[in-house]
Formats: structure tokens, sequence, C-alpha cells
């Protein structure tokens, strides 16, 4: 055997092993191109504009910050601004809960030493603006008191050298490591100790209810009440001066401690972002006055809400489990995803309205309310065991009076218009918030049709200007009526006012308001009430009659709304379910999880299996494609959407593989350069948009969401949206799958982070505030995730069962203010189930509900498909539910419905159609159509990487051929050779 | 039949051994997580074959049998790469959301025992195997 064969033939081996790793790896990148393009910052389309000396302003969407999104300094002092609102964000979403002795604002030139290893290790981010440095808590209490006053000892030695706090352990320095450097804070440095404590959740990860010490996860740990007890014992001895707690977490700790270890003043700041820990220590120096109010409720013991119960690590597997996997079909992933379930029994007793409702019972004696069902205790249940910072609450460095001047309805706007007068009774200038609650009646017919009311909910909030002490300003709250209604499943099956008396009250927060309302009802402390409320803050009317009629017809498209949600309640399968009531408390509260078995009819539905073509479907020929009737996307730009010849029209020019092309989403769409529309990008949420199209550096990271609602003020709400979405331009998107759309259904949710609140109707109004601004902009929202999806434990596949009223009243109501109101653009439904039909398939939802009812007008993904979950494969029952395109899919729909309308299917080719209009309306209603006119074309360009990747594979592919060839040649060589000398 | 004295060829026939228990594992794997792939399988199996008739037989179409296992085995742990997607996204972004089963650890064994295959396969190639 000759040299050159083994040469050559290794060589080819090379070859061969280079060429098919990069065949593989190609493959999987073109799959997943858009994620590709904007992980690098590559655009695939070019628009080409022909100068016929028309001039045409194509900058549809535009800000002060221009349209030439690859211009480095309009980047930069977008993110300039985008900083500084971030530290107005931090500044006003920042809670002083608690302030003893004045113990904040640290004076100037206090002495601190910072302690707690989220001081270090904390739950924020990073900036990778070059220019615009990540602001820690050190850093921000460096700058505003001095680097020379804060003692971060324990920083640069102990907490430096621990890992970050996980969803499933809290991670804080031993006492002896702290301890061993007490030398540092002993004769200096301790005016205050600043102590910061950390939860973190994320994407999948709830936070656990025990930490792996067995103690409550939101809890003290053990290392952080050695750390407590520490501190105190340091304070008494005279060492510090005060204890200050900052907590950094948007899981809501248990906080009934702070008075047991002498703390003196606490912070929530939440998850501050890049740069909000600026806020943070503005307002622990007293450069800003507190104005933050809480948007959960904080109690003593986390596991106390009635929601835990089927919520986290207790979500629960179906009793015949073994069955359901012999017979169901989805058993993708050993049958984990169809395995489990959880019933959100406490119906609309979710946070506050749990607590405060079982508080005017306890004070009424009704309901059997202070019996031991639910108690942390053991013993009868009381309001002051149970919670420790109710809904709303938030102190200020000043004082305010807020007096109730009147209530008047304005019929045009629907809206009761409540007047209020803020006086600042403090010597601090400060921002106040004016928060309106409502109470509805209760009566025989609700308790006869199980319609539960919570004895007390927001309606509406204003927060004054900055008020300069001695002085006062007038805020006027419009209060939605929509608000006061109650969904009635049984009897009306639909929304009604209830007859009896109603009340309008104005609060410090949800608990004051309803003391406020109990003391017009003629309530005092002698009735066990936890301080006596004003009843000149309430406005009181009585409603005769039942009102069945006022909002049975969708108040934005005049469809009928009913019931359309029956099978997501066990009853629907004929399983006895009784939910959480505030008739009785004692013989309802769901003390310990039902085990349920899967019915027949649940595992027959567990299947996602019931399309069949409509008996009345079109034939495919019905339809007219590929036909050239001259119209191009921009084209499309003003045309109503209602306005069916052109849209058919416009249709009519798709071929079906165009229509399927715009299906599929890996990050984003390619264009389709024949119809001038452009591609698309997008990215996911709202804590940061992307990459800058100039720098390629990625956007600040955003405060969380609930800091965002913290502030309770609607110019935050909206100045997020605005530069969002012009962040967002600036990376080359147009849409945000934004988050916001969930809620904190308990202290531990892992993606608290993104959602708003516990409370649906606030997560209303900062929604429809922030999707206003967002769509303004020309960025499509995306609320998501849609809907139920309040947890991540187990979040693929589960099924969640729970009753209308709490489904319309709290946990659609989050998303509904975007949509109606917001005008978004765009939705992503969940992963879980309603009962046990999939979100993604579930057309009560997203078409009765969504669409009718809402008169939703654009379009709607999935969340994260995969062809290995089966439950995401049902194409032919989520085309027809109404989804419209597929995250993440890196082809499979598109295939999918063009097999469908080969076979001759024609419902399914006008599902194709209405799936277009939905995504092209989106699209054409964004920036996406900056740049272009009638004079435009569109090119695609192929992305560099992609070329490189078929180069690559190329050359392998022919050093592979030409080696091989050359080894066979020299093989037959030597054969022959060998032949000559054998002869 | 070749004399498995050369380098080349018990750098083959060690190939096809690892490749071997390579197979095992990835049947085990397959039928424990649900991702047994017929194709990879074929490829794997494809692969010790070639890898072992190169070793043992004293042919000239034999010569480009270890080049043939090469490809085999590379063509079968792309494939395997391609299949293991939602476990390496689903790990390495600690959710879940591909449909990923199973952890990482098979999945890397894997195409680590794939790799060590193809690479002592190519030292194989670049070797000549001593006749009679």
């Amino acid at each position: 055997m000759k040299r050159k064969t083994s040469i050559t033939r290794g060589l080819a081996a090379v070859m061969a092993f280079l060429m098919l790793l990069t065949i593989s790896a190609s493959t999987l990148m073109f799959e997943y191109a858009g994620a590709i393009n904007s992980a690098l910052n590559v655009s695939t389309s070019e628009i080409i504009t022909v100068d016929d000396g028309t001039e045409v302003d194509t900058a549809y969407y535009t800000s002060e910050f221009g349209t030439d999104y690859t211009n480095k300094q309009s980047a930069l002092k977008l993110e300039m601004a985008v900083a500084a609102e971030n530290v107005t964000q931090a500044e006003e979403g920042t809670i002083l809960l608690r302030n003893e002795n004045a113990a904040l604002p640290l004076a100037a030139g206090s002495q601190v030493t910072i302690f707690g290893n989220g001081s270090y290790n904390s739950n924020s981010s990073t900036s990778s603006i070059s220019s615009i440095p990540t602001m820690t808590f050190i850093s921000a209490m460096q700058k505003v008191l001095g680097a020379e006053n804060v003692n971060t000892t324990l920083a640069d030695n102990v907490y430096s050298q621990l890992g970050k706090t996980t969803n499933t352990e809290v991670i804080e320095a031993p006492i002896s490591d702290v301890k061993a450097y007490e030398s540092s804070w002993q004769s200096g440095y301790n005016d205050a100790a600043l102590v910061v404590l950390t939860r973190v959740g994320g994407e999948s990860n709830d936070n656990a209810l025990y930490g792996t010490d067995g103690k409550h996860m939101l809890g003290l740990n053990t290392n952080e009440e050695a750390l407590m007890s520490y501190l105190k014992d340091q304070k008494d001895a005279g060492v510090f001066g005060s204890i200050v707690v900052v907590i950094n977490s948007e899981a809501m700790m248990e906080l009934g401690w702070l008075a047991d270890y002498g703390v003196d003043a606490c912070l929530v700041c939440g998850d501050p972002g890049a740069v909000g820990f600026e806020g943070v220590a503005n307002v622990i120096t007293g450069k800003v006055n507190p104005s933050g109010r809480t948007v959960d409720t904080y109690a003593v013991n986390s596991l106390s809400a009635p929601a835990v119960t089927y919520a986290g690590d207790n979500t629960q597997m179906w009793g015949n489990v073994d069955e359901v996997n012999a017979t169901c079909t989805d058993t993708t992933n050993n049958g984990r995803e169809i395995d489990y379930y959880v019933i959100y029994a406490e119906g609309i007793y979710v946070g506050y309205k749990y607590y405060e409702t079982r508080y005017e019972d306890a004070v009424m004696g009704s309901g059997n309310a202070s019996s031991a069902a639910g108690s942390s205790t053991g013993g009868g249940w009381n309001y002051a065991d149970e919670v420790a910072y109710t809904f709303g609450y938030g102190l200020s460095y000043t004082t305010f009076d807020q007096q109730l001047l009147g209530v008047e309805f304005d019929a045009a706007s629907d809206n009761y218009m409540v007047e209020v007068q803020v006086t600042n009774t403090g010597s601090v200038a400060g921002k106040s918030v004016v928060e309106v609650y409502a109470q509805t009646p209760y009566g025989d017919y609700e308790k006869q049709n199980n319609v539960e009311k919570a004895a007390i909910q927001l309606v509406g909030f204003e927060k004054t200007d900055t008020i300069q002490p001695g002085e006062s300003q007038t805020v006027t709250v419009p209060v939605e009526r929509y608000f006061l209604a109650s969904y009635d499943t049984k009897g009306a099956a639909g929304y009604i006012l209830s007859a009896g008396d109603y009340y309008l009250s104005v609060g410090d927060n949800a608990h004051d308001a309803l003391n406020n309302i109990l003391a017009a009802k003629g309530y005092t402390t002698a009735d066990g009430m936890t301080a006596d409320g004003s009843a000149a803050k309430t406005y009181t009317w009585n409603q005769a009659e039942l009102d069945a009629d006022t909002y049975n017809l969708s108040r934005f498209t005049g469809v009928e709304v009913t019931n359309q949600f029956d099978h997501a309640d066990l009853s629907y399968y004929g399983i006895d379910f009784t939910y959480l009531s505030r008739s009785d408390w004692e013989g309802t509260y769901p003390a310990e999880a039902v085990v349920v078995d899967a019915t027949d009819e649940m595992m027959e539905d567990l299947n996602l299996d019931w399309y069949e073509t409509p008996a009345d479907a079109p034939a495919v020929p019905d339809f007219t494609q590929g036909a050239d009737n001259g119209l191009s996307f921009i084209d499309m730009r003003l045309v109503d959407y209602d306005d069916d010849e052109t849209w058919n029209s416009f249709l009519d020019q798709f071929t079906v593989e165009e229509m399927a092309a715009l299906m599929p989403d890996t990050f984003g769409v390619a264009g389709i350069d024949r119809l001038g529309i452009p591609a698309q990008a997008r990215a996911d949420d709202c804590r940061s948009a992307s990459n800058l199209t100039s720098t390629g550096e990625a956007t600040l990271t955003w405060v969380s969401e609930p800091t965002t609602a913290r502030t309770w003020n609607t110019e935050r709400f909206t100045e997020k949206g605005r530069l969002l979405a012009i962040e967002a331009a600036f990376c080359g998107l147009n849409e945000i799958w934004y988050g916001a759309g969930n809620l904190h259904r308990t202290p531990f949710g892992g993606r608290n982070h993104q959602y708003v609140s516990e409370d649906g109707n606030l997560s209303y109004i900062v929604t429809s505030n922030e999707a206003a601004a967002m769509q303004e902009n020309g960025i499509n929202y995306a609320v998501k995730h849609f809907v139920l999806n309040d947890q991540e434990s187990h979040r693929e596949s589960l099924a969640t069962f729970t009753n209308e009223q709490a489904l319309r009243e709290i946990y659609l109501r989050v998303c509904e203010g975007a949509f109606c109101e917001g005008g978004a653009n765009s939705v992503m439904t969940a992963f879980n189930r309603l009962g046990v039909i999939y979100a993604a398939t579930d057309k009560s939802l997203l078409t009765t509900v969504l669409r009718g009812e809402w008169g939703f007008k654009g379009h709607i993904t999935t969340d994260g498909f995969s062809k290995s979950s089966l439950y995401k494969t049902h194409y032919e029952e989520m085309f027809d539910a109404g989804l419209t395109f597929f995250c993440l899919d890196p082809g499979e729909t598109a295939a999918a419905i063009q097999s469908f309308v080969d076979a001759g299917d024609g419902y399914m080719l006008q599902c194709l159609r209405q799936m277009t209009k939905h995504n092209i309306y989106a699209a054409v209603n964004s920036v996406s159509v900056n740049g272009l006119s009638s004079n435009s074309v569109v090119v695609t360009v192929v992305p560099w990487w992609q070329t490189a990747m078929l180069a690559a594979t190329a050359v392998f592919a022919l050093g592979f051929v030409v080696c091989t060839v050359l080894c066979v040649v020299s093989i037959c060589k030597d054969k022959k050779r060998t032949a000559v000398q054998e002869g | 039949m070749s004399k498995v004295k050369s380098l080349s060829a018990k750098a083959s026939l060690l190939s096809a051994a690892v490749n071997l228990v390579t197979l095992v594992i990835f049947c085990i794997y397959g039928a424990v997580y649900d991702y047994f792939d017929t194709a990879v399988f074929l490829a794997l199996a494809l692969g010790v074959a070639c890898a072992v008739l190169y070793a043992l037989m004293d042919n000239k179409v034999a010569e480009v049998l270890n080049l043939a296992a090469v490809f085999c085995v590379s063509f079968g742990v792309g494939l395997f790469f391609l299949n293991s997607y939602p476990v390496w996204a689903d790990r390495l972004n600690n959710i879940t959301m591909y449909g990923s089963r199973g952890t990482l650890f098979p999945v890397i064994s894997i195409m680590i025992l794939c790799f060590v295959t193809v690479i002592i396969e190519i030292i194989s190639c670049f070797t000549r195997k001593e006749r009679n």
C-alpha cells in the first residue's frame, strides 16, 4: 500500500467528518435562522427605494431619537434616557414598609456597613452598554454616601466567595464568617447596618415552598436568622444605630419577623435591573421621598394563602396516572407532560382578596371566618397573625391627608369619577397615591348562585405630583363601572351588577380602605377591627335590582358575553368540587389537596384530537391564490381590518407556500420580496429588548414589571412602554413578547418578575397603558402567557382547573386591558391547559373571547414549539382555534398546513388565509413599514453566516470527493502494480 | 485474512469496539428516554461493520472501509446531535420547553464516544495496513 493512499484516505476521512458536522450544524442553524440573526444582529431584508423625484415621508413611526437605527449616537442617547427612566422607576417603585424612629433617610455622611449575600450576589442585572456602568447595590450606596462611608469588608471577603441564591436554596454566609470581620464595624461604619435579602425565581423555576434547610423558602433561612440575631445584639449593645433591611426579591418574602430582630426600617426594591439600585439608594438617603406601594400581599406565613394548596411544589398528579399514561396519546417525556393538574380552589380569593375578605367576615362574625381553617397559628384565624403588609401599602418620609370630595358617574365614559384632595401634612415634599377600592353586594342571590365577592377590590388609582409641605392637590380618579360587575356563571351566565349596597372607598391601602367601609357600616375596633376606619372616605349607593343587562354584550364588539369556559371547571367532567366561599370559610377552605382521577372524558380531551373538516367547509378551488392584484404590503398600511374586499384581494396574491412561510417563527420570520413584505424580528421580553443594530450591544435590562407597577404611576407605565418600543425599533424588532399576562397567584411564582401583581385590575391598568404606548410607537405588545400560566412548576401541559368567575374577573382581566384599551396586536398562548384543553387549541379562548368579545385584530403565537412535545403538534386543532404563528418552530407547522391543503381540506386553507391576514395586519401596523413606500422594493439578503456555513460545507465536500477519488485511484494503481509484480 | 498486527487494523478494531459500546449505550438511552432513532442506529452499526471488515479483510475494496466507517459514524453523530437538540436547549437554559427527555450526561457521553470512535478511525485511515 502506498503512502499516498493512506494520506489521501486520511484526508478524505477528516473531510467527511468535517463535512457531516458542518451539515449537521447548518441544518440546526438554518432551522433557527431567526434566532441566529437576532444574536448576530443581522437583518435579512433590504429596502431599496426607486427615486422618481417624489418626496415621501416613510418615517411612519418616529421619536426624538430619529429613525436612523444604525446611528450609534442616537442609540446611546436612547440608552441614556432608558437608564434615567429606570432610576426614576426604581425611585418611585421602591416601597418603604417600615421606618421606626425615623431610621430613614440616612443623614448625609452616614457611615454604614453592608450585610447580606444579596448585597453582592443580588437579584439584578448587568449593563452591557460600555458608557453606562452597572449599578450594584454597593456601588449605588457608595455613589450616594461616598465610598469612604461604606464598609464593604464582607462583600470583599465573604460574599464574593459565595454563589447566588437559587430558587431552591438560599445562599447566606455562616455567622462565623461574618463575625470574623466584626472589627471593621465596631468603631466606625455603624450608623446603620444595611442588610440585603434576596430570593430568585426564573423561567421553569418557581421558588420552592421549603428551602434546603427545611425552613420556608420565603422566610428567613438558618444563616439569615443568625445574621439578624447577631445584628440585633450588636444594635442592642450600641454598636449599630439602626438596622435597615432591603428586600431584593420579586417573591413576596415573609416579613412578620422585622420587629423581632429590631429592624428599624425595611424597603422592598424588587429586581432593579441594571441601573435601578441608584434609585433605591436615592430613597435610602432621602434624595427622593419614597412613594411606592405594594402590589402584592406580604404575609406572615407564605404558605397561608389558599392558592398554595395547589401550586408550585404542591402541584398534583392524577390519582390514576398509570391509567392516564396507558390510555392517552401525548405521553412524551415519559408521561411527564400529562401527569399533573392544579385546581384554583381559592376561586377569586387570591392575595389580598382572601385576607381582607376573611378579615371583614371575621369582624362581622359571618361565614365562620374566625375558624381555625387556614390559620397559621393553629388557633382561630386572626388577620394580624396572617398579614404583615397588605396590598397597596407604602410609607413616605412625610404624611398625607386624603379627603374624599365627591363621586360622580359619567355615563358617557361609564366611569365613576372620584375626586380626592390630597394634602401634604408633613415637612418633606413628596408624592402620594390615591387608591380607590370598591365593595359590591354579597346577598342571597350571590350565595345561591355561587357568585363570590371580595370585600375589597382595587378599582382605580392616581399618583399625585410632588406636593410641597402644607400644599394640596386635587386628584380625579376614573373608576370603570365594569370593574364593579361580577361574573355570574350559574344564574345569569354573564356579568351582573348585584342588587344591594355599593361602596367606593379611598384608603392608604386595601386594609385601610376596607376599614373605612366597615366604619361606614358601623363597625369599630370593639368589633375586632385592627383600627377604626373613616366613614367619610367612603361613597355608597344602593342598587335596587340586579342588573344582568348592562354587560351582557361586549363593550367593544357588541357580541354576547356568556359562559365559555365550562370545560375549565371539574364539574364539566362530572366531578364535584367546592371552591372557597366566604359563605363558609371553614367548610370550603382547601386545607388539603384533593386527588382527582382523570375520567374517560378527560383522557379523551387530553388527546386534543377532535378536528374534523366541517361539513360546510369550502373547497380548495373556491379560493384564488397566487394572483397579481397589484397590491403590496405597504398598500395595506391604512386598510381597515373590516375591509374584506381589499384584504381578500391582497390575500389572493399569496401562494399557499408563501402564507405558510409566515407561520414558523424563530425570533422572526423571513420576508416575501414579491409582495414587498420585509423580514421581521421579534424578541423576548419586558426586561430587555435585544441587541442594538448600531453597536451590537444588548439594551439595558429594565426594572422588573412589578417594580414598574409599584410606582402606581400611569406616566411610568406609559414611559416604559414608549422607551421599550423605541429600543425595540433600534434593535430591528417589530414585536416584543412582553410578559405581564399572568398573575402573582402565589408568592412563589418563578416569573413574578415578568408579571404585574396579584391583582387583576391593577394588571389591567398597567398593561393597557404599556400596550398603548408600545403600539403607538410601532411595536407589537405581545401579552403572555394567555392564560392561567401562573406557575412554572410542571408548566408544560399542566391541566389547570378553575371556575369562570375567577377566570374572567382575575386571570383574563390581567390581559383584557392590554387588548381592549391598549390595542395590543399580539399575544402568546400558554403551555398549560384550561381544564385539560391546551391553551393553544382552546377556540373559546382565542376566537370567541379574544377576537369575538375583545375585538382583537392582531396575531397569536404559541409559546415555544417543539415537535418533541406531542401535545404541541395538534396542528388542525391549533389552526382552527385561531393560532397564527408558532414560536421557535423550524417549519413543522408550515409543512403541516401545506399537507392539509394539498389533501384538499378547504377549511384549512380558509384558516391559513385568516392566519395570514392577522400576521400581515400585525406587521403592517408596526414599525416594519418604516422606510417603505410605493416606490420601494424589498430584497432578501442572505446573512453572512449562512454563506459561511454553505461555503464551509462546500469546501469540505469538495475536499472529501477529491481526496476519496485520489485515494481510490491510488488503490487501483497499487492493485495494478501488485498484480504486475505478482505476475 | 489480514494480519491484525498493523496499527491501521488495530486502530480500526479499537474504533469498532468503542463504537460497539456506543451503540449499546445509544440503544439503552433510546429505549429509556424514547429517543431511539433507526437511522442513527444503522449508521453506527454500519460503522462497526465497516471498521471490523477493514481490519479483517485482505482485499483492495476493503482499503476504503475505514473511510466508510468514519463517514457512517460522523453521519450518525450528526443526526444524533440534531435529535438531541431539545435536551441541549432545555438543559443549558435550565427550562422545560423543547420536549427534552433525560439529562445531558448520556447525550454528551454518546457524542464523546462517537468522536473518539471517529478520531481512532481517522488514525486508521492515515496509517497503512501491512499485508502478507
